[in-house]
């Protein structure tokens, strides 16, 4: 009975909260009115008087003065153009020291005055501090109710950098920074199509952060883009202050390590997705453009694999697929193999191994998991912590783990090896969203081996095949092309198919009327070779001389 | 019926996992000795002709699972049976391939380990895989359909290279009588496995290109029943007559006899691999079948609720079949064949077809182009 | 309730027939009881904690669906 009591009082303070914002909402008016003087205070009440909203109020014109406010929010502003264009201007300007009407004054100072690219007039409140809050200045003149916006965005931004992940040896230097404008520009910079379509949106109620998708009109396939902005525009949330907000936000499914969309730094992967026709989301303040839709061997693909020859690419490749699996079932193999299976280890090396682990006090599995904590204790510490504590910690990881372990006899020195190459197997992955899940689900195989040797692992990997097969992204099966199998696909994903051969893009993810990537008989021939002849009957050019 | 579609690629590959399964692992034909692959071979015509038996059922009704349309054929209360019928014998194959595997697993790995948590565990992934529905497992049969061959096709090189093929073994070809082979692939090979297709008559309605279905489901069976054969006679050649019949895991020895190169030997994981992506695929597709049928006889929404329940009752007659693996297998040859496969693959859709014939017809005369319904409802 | 009923109209009839199968076999009806349950009599602590769990895990299921096609009621309104 109480909680029912307690749960009806709740809701009517819920309606009493739902009444109050309303009727604070309707205390400020929808318009701008005419007069200055109110139009700042409603400015004044909105913003709690916060300091670094600068209201700089000048005169113009000579009898009667008209009284002129500028509006800015400090730090959002380019400063020089601001003072340049803006305050400098108004006041030098010969056609404003005249006699004039308040109106008169807002067209000559919105066509001739302000020399800026965009100057807009805004009539409603609530898009008057959008663009007060993103940067613009604000103009009010007193008595006409209408507001002049000159956009002025600027400020204090990184500039651009090399990116910290997906690092290439080869191909563009070039990172995302936190600025979507700045982001938005490095794409149409590689990308020189107006096919190149944006659409911007505001997610977040409190946050107001700015959204972008980008796709390229006609490369994209149909409804992907609708099923996008259906998914995005469904969000409703206070805020956003990373792509991980949005991507877990609008991803297929919700119980999987695995993960559903991609993320990247790199303009030029972002610009090798959306020509394969997928789309990508910029948010604002993050380096980090999310991609979609994500299939499984996207995560092994580096943008490098394009930049090299395919034969070198494609054995990257391959490595990379090997590394994923000896990072998923390093630890797993040895724990079925020496608690289950010993019969299947070689006999020299069994004697090493069974040598070595005579004086170790526990169970394998045991002493997997242990390592494995403990490398996992390792990594995270030194992500975390402070850089100059940096060296005493490698030290310590490697004489606790490497040395001390070892001589006191806890753990034997062969699962030190393979602990340390699993390690250095899931960095080798150029995704690390998808080295993260490699290490949740390593957990699970050692478990598996431990409880059922090898019987436990295919199980393991069974249960973990169909959990792939039967992820989406965004309507894709994350496995495509390898199930649903799909042959033409297939030259991209365990070796890179050369340049010359790519015929078409991925059907599966591109606008079927648009697969036609590049001519025929692009694979490059020798010249016409000397001294040899033609099917022409010529000699071919070009002796050695 | 889910809503799903599955290629016609994609069911080649479900058929012949299907086919492959727990069959790749026994003696197929055993008593025919040197012609045992000869009889697989004559078997797979007779799968050929039970497919047919099935394919006309189908083609009377290609929108509706088996469970549907012997509703629609024998009439709501009596094919409700049937269909009832035809779910436990779903549930008690998936179950005999269950004991099957739990048995060959005990021993020959896991002699420690009781049969009934190595059954369990089995299940639980199963159970997980049947939840998610026929598209993933399809979707799952191509990637192990991929690495079925691999292993296949490794384990062909590896048994050339240690050059342990006596062709000698394999004569003398034909011993045995044709009517004797005939009988033979005709009483036994033909029911395990190529009979117990007729549990895709649950999952062909969900092909998205139906006029190809008699073309992919002749070429799937052709090519499993070739593979069987050529394993078959692989064993023989290698193993001679008396250890491939006598063993009850030819392959196995077959594998533990690899050895190359000094360090290639033990290769026993690869056999395990075999044997659990065979037992998976085949006890996956059961109890698949099995849940839909029963969701579909008893009017539940969400077939994949019934997965664990189901699950669990596979699990606890794989423990109650049979109380020793010789007395598994010994009704597995003697009592299942005639008191199961015979009525279930045969007698029954062969009874059945002829009825869809005889009302179509009627329909057909009376009205044109409308398919029977019956009391089917239809989801 | 309606899985608890078609689980048990499952089960019932298949240890029918393993029990037909042990007469049809030679085994008197005695036996043949007994051989249905002699896999249970044998188990070991590990084997009966797993049993049990799998089968409160059935019974839960039984419940628990129940909870939530309620709650996915009010979701949907």
């Amino acid at each position: 009975m109480a909680s029912f009591f307690k749960q009806k009082r709740q809701v009517k303070q819920r309606e009493k909260k739902k009444e109050d914002e309303s009727q604070s909402q309707s205390k400020t008016p929808d318009y701008i009115e005419s007069s200055l003087s109110a139009n700042l205070e409603i400015v004044k009440k909105k913003t709690g008087k916060s300091p670094d909203i600068i209201i700089r109020t000048l005169k113009i014109g000579i009898n009667p003065e008209i009284k002129t406010t500028i509006l800015y929010v400090q730090g959002l502003i380019d400063n020089p153009s601001v003072t340049d264009f803006i305050i400098e201007s108004i006041m030098k300007n010969p056609h404003l020291s005249k006699n004039i009407l308040p109106l008169e004054a807002m067209e000559i100072i919105s066509e001739d005055v302000v020399s800026l690219g965009g100057v807009e007039r805004v009539t409603d409140w609530e898009k008057l501090f959008l663009t007060l809050l993103s940067g613009d200045t604000i103009i009010f003149i007193d008595g006409v109710n209408v507001a002049l916006v000159a956009s002025t965005r600027g400020g204090e931004k990184r500039s651009i950098q090399e990116p910290s992940t997906h690092l290439t040896v080869r191909g563009s230097r070039e990172g995302f920074t936190e600025s979507n404008g700045t982001n938005i520009a490095m794409l149409r910079r590689i990308i020189n199509t107006p096919d190149l379509w944006i659409e911007s949106m505001k997610i977040g109620t409190v946050t107001k952060t700015d959204v972008s998708i980008m796709y390229i009109n006609g490369i994209v396939k149909e409804g992907i883009v609708e099923e996008v902005k259906k998914r995005l525009n469904r969000i409703n949330i206070d805020s956003i202050l990373e792509s991980g907000y949005i991507e877990q936000l609008i991803e297929d499914q919700v119980m999987t390590p695995f993960p559903t969309l991609n993320h990247t730094e790199r303009p030029d992967m972002v610009a090798g997705n959306l020509l394969e026709g997928r789309v990508a989301i910029f948010v604002n303040g993050t380096p980090f453009v999310l991609i979609a839709p994500a299939l499984f061997v996207q995560f092994f693909q580096s943008v490098e694999d394009y930049y090299n020859r395919f034969d070198i690419a494609s054995a990257t490749r391959f490595l990379r697929i090997i590394v994923f699996v000896i990072s998923i079932v390093g630890p797993a193999v040895y724990v079925a193999a020496t608690t289950f299976h010993q019969e299947m280890i070689p006999t020299k090396l069994l004697v090493i191994v069974a040598a070595q682990r005579e004086t170790v006090p526990l169970p394998a599995v045991v002493e997997a998991l242990l390592m494995e904590m403990t490398f996992e204790i390792l990594r995270e510490a030194s992500l975390r912590m402070p850089k100059a504590v940096g060296s005493t910690m490698s030290i310590v990881g490697a004489l606790v783990i490497g040395q001390a372990a070892v001589q006191a006899g806890i753990v034997s020195p062969a699962m030190v090896i393979i602990v340390s190459i699993t390690a250095i197997a899931s960095f080798a992955t150029p995704s690390y969203a998808i080295a993260i899940s490699a290490r949740i689900v390593r957990f699970g195989f050692i478990i598996c081996a431990g409880m059922l040797g090898f019987y436990g692992m295919i199980l393991a990997f069974i249960i973990l095949i169909v959990h792939l097969c039967s992820l989406r992204s965004l309507g894709v099966p994350y496995m495509t092309p390898l199930a649903p199998l799909n042959p033409k696909g297939l030259g991209d994903t365990f070796f890179r198919r050369p340049i010359w051969a790519f015929k078409e893009r991925p059907q599966f993810l591109t606008n079927e009327n648009n697969l036609i990537r590049e001519g025929d008989n692009q694979r490059p021939l020798p010249p016409e070779s000397r001294g040899m002849k033609t099917s022409d009957g010529k000699k071919g050019e070009g002796n050695e001389s | 019926m889910e809503k799903a579609n599955i290629s016609g690629y994609q069911l080649f590959v479900l058929i012949f996992l299907f086919e492959m399964g727990s069959a790749l692992l026994v003696p197929l034909a055993g008593e025919a000795k040197q012609a045992a692959w000869l009889v697989i071979l004559i078997a797979m015509v007779g799968g050929f002709l039970l497919f047919f038996i099935y394919y006309g059922l189908f083609q009377y009704y290609p929108d509706q699972l088996l469970t549907e349309f012997v509703r629609s054929i024998l009439g709501n209360f009596l094919g409700r049976i049937v269909a009832f019928l035809y779910i436990l014998y779903f549930i008690y194959l998936a179950a005999r391939v269950l004991r099957d595997f739990g048995d060959t697993l005990l021993t020959f790995a896991y002699p420690h380990i009781p049969l009934f948590v190595a059954n369990a565990a089995f299940i639980l992934v199963v159970v997980y895989t049947v939840r998610k529905g026929v598209e993933v497992l399809t979707r799952t049969g191509e990637l192990f359909f991929v690495l079925e061959n691999l292993l296949l096709m490794t384990f062909f090189l590896l048994i050339v290279a240690s050059g342990m093929i006596h062709l000698n073994n394999l004569k003398p070809v034909i011993e045995m009588s044709g009517t004797e082979m005939v009988k033979m692939a005709f009483t036994k090979t033909i029911f395990f496995p190529f009979g117990e297709i007729i549990s895709f008559l649950m999952i062909f309605p969900y092909l998205n290109e139906p006029k190809r279905l008699k073309k992919i489901g002749i070429s799937s069976i052709a090519a499993a029943g070739i593979f069987l054969a050529i394993i078959m006679a692989m064993n023989i050649a290698v193993l001679g007559v008396d250890l491939t019949t006598r063993s009850q895991y030819p392959l196995l020895s077959l594998i533990q006899s690899i050895e190359v190169a000094g360090f290639l030997e033990r290769l026993d994981v690869y056999f395990l691999f075999l044997l659990m992506i065979g037992g998976f695929i085949k006890i996956s597709v059961f109890t698949y079948v099995a849940v839909t049928g029963t969701a579909n006889v008893f009017n539940v929404k969400q077939p994949s609720r019934l997965a664990y329940p189901v699950g669990f009752v596979i699990l606890l007659s794989s423990i109650i079949i049979a109380s020793n693996f010789t007395e598994h297998m010994h009704e597995g040859l003697g009592a299942v064949p005639i008191y199961f496969h015979l009525p279930f693959q045969v007698i029954i859709p062969l009874l059945l077809l002829i009825i869809a014939f005889f009302k179509n017809r009627k329909k057909k005369k009376g009205q044109h182009q409308n398919k029977f319904q019956g009391g089917v409802d239809q989801k | 309730m309606k899985f608890f009923g078609i689980t048990l109209l499952l089960l019932i009839p298949l240890v029918v027939l393993s029990l037909g199968m042990d007469i049809l076999l030679g085994f008197d009806l005695d036996n043949s009881i007994k051989h249905v349950f002699n896999p249970f009599l044998v188990k070991d602590p590990a084997e009966f904690i797993l049993f049990f769990i799998l089968l409160s895990f059935l019974v839960f299921s039984f419940f628990y669906r129940k909870k939530k096609k309620k709650n996915k009621g009010k979701g949907q309104q």
